[in-house]
């Protein structure tokens, strides 16, 4: 059993060398050498790359390659950090290297608009993480939960903070995804026609009426609002264990 | 009880040859996010469109990022290369009592590296 965290940060170091190893090296001279020296002018064109990245698997392709080596710069960076002789704030260092990784693969998901891969693979790892911070597997088997919750969580405060933020984050787009579904849906029948029109003018808003265009939104919606409650929940459980 | 510990300066990396392309190893990480966080950039100026996307190819073309992205190239080979050195120590095949050796480990990996490497340069460039 794992006696820290470790073991995971350790799996996604691992996982993201591999992908910095084998695929890293080739971008770099295709997009960062190749392309700006005009070596394939054809093969760069807009229409041409908006066409490749449009398909989902490409974009799938491109989160992995991003988030991968994220976690890969987080875990020895931090460690690099304590090499060179950091002393003080472990858990502030170790929260902002992982949180840091979270949140470029958070952007990266919005950005390539893999909105699916927020509840379904990026939140998970979060919460593995967080759990097995506040309180090793070991220490859970040792001691039931609803002791370790009475007596409050031995760990630092910041984990609870990035949990709150998270949470507060989720809920807010959750709450702006509803607004605009809810608006375009069934905004004309509560009578607000003119404030749709406006939203529709300023850009806010798609002009579409159907289902369909809705749809990234609706399918974001219930992966985001639970994990959003969950993150809250948890931030507060932690806090409050702690005060007491 | 508290053990002693050997106290050391910040700059005990520079102090034999091992210690500091260890550590330039470990810097190979900060090359290669802040590479992915330019790439990460360009396809938010794809998703905004053919003028977003030109200015930054254009940008890209600037003397100062390309000199970036040749060192990111550096750093991201010697990673690779130290990864496969690493690799085969992390990696052991075992066929009964025989241990595959490291070399062949390590050549695998470089030959799968070279074809992958390959094919995406083919699908990035075939058009």
């Amino acid at each position: 059993m794992a006696k820290s965290s470790e073991p995971l940060w350790w799996f996604l170091f691992a996982g993201g060398g591999v992908v910095a190893a084998f695929l890293v090296p080739v971008h770099i001279l295709l997009t960062g050498i190749a392309a700006p020296l005009g070596w394939a002018p054809q093969a760069f064109d807009y229409d041409r790359i908006a066409s490749l990245t449009s398909h989902p698997l490409v974009r799938l392709y491109l989160f992995v390659l991003i988030s991968a080596p994220l976690f890969h710069w987080a875990h020895r960076f931090r460690h690099t950090l304590f090499d060179l002789g950091l002393r003080v704030g472990r858990g502030l260092v170790a929260t902002a290297c992982y949180g840091t990784a979270f949140l470029g693969s958070l952007v990266a998901a919005v950005v390539l608009q893999l909105f699916l891969i927020i509840p379904v693979v990026i939140l998970p790892f979060l919460y593995v993480g967080f759990l097995m911070a506040i309180a090793p597997p070991t220490v859970w088997r040792r001691r039931p939960l609803r002791e370790r919750i009475r007596e409050g969580f031995t760990q630092d405060r910041l984990l609870a903070g990035f949990f709150l933020l998270c949470g507060l984050v989720l809920l807010g787009l959750t709450g702006l995804f509803a607004f605009q579904v809810g608006m375009g849906l069934f905004g004309d029948l509560l009578g607000l026609g003119e404030l749709r029109s406006e939203l529709i003018q300023r850009g806010i808003l798609t002009s579409g009426q159907s289902l369909n265009d809705f749809l990234p939104q609706l399918i974001f919606i219930p992966g985001l609002a639970p994990t959003g409650l969950l993150s809250l929940i948890l931030a507060l459980v932690f806090l409050w264990g702690k005060r007491r | 009880m508290r053990r002693y510990r050997r106290p050391l300066g910040p700059t005990w990396w520079l102090t034999q040859r091992a210690y500091f392309l260890f550590m330039l190893r470990e810097l190979t990480s900060v090359f290669i996010a802040a590479y992915l966080a330019l790439l990460l950039l360009g396809v938010y100026r794809l998703s905004l469109g053919r003028e977003a996307y030109e200015a930054y190819l254009q940008l890209l073309a600037t003397p100062g990022m390309l000199f970036f992205h040749v060192v990111a190239l550096i750093a991201a080979l010697f990673h690779t290369l130290t990864w496969f050195d690493v690799l085969p120590k992390v990696l052991v095949v075992r066929f009964g009592e025989r241990r595959l050796p490291g070399a062949i480990v390590a050549g695998v990996n470089y030959v799968a590296w070279v074809v992958v490497s390959a094919v995406i340069a083919w699908i990035l460039l075939r058009g």
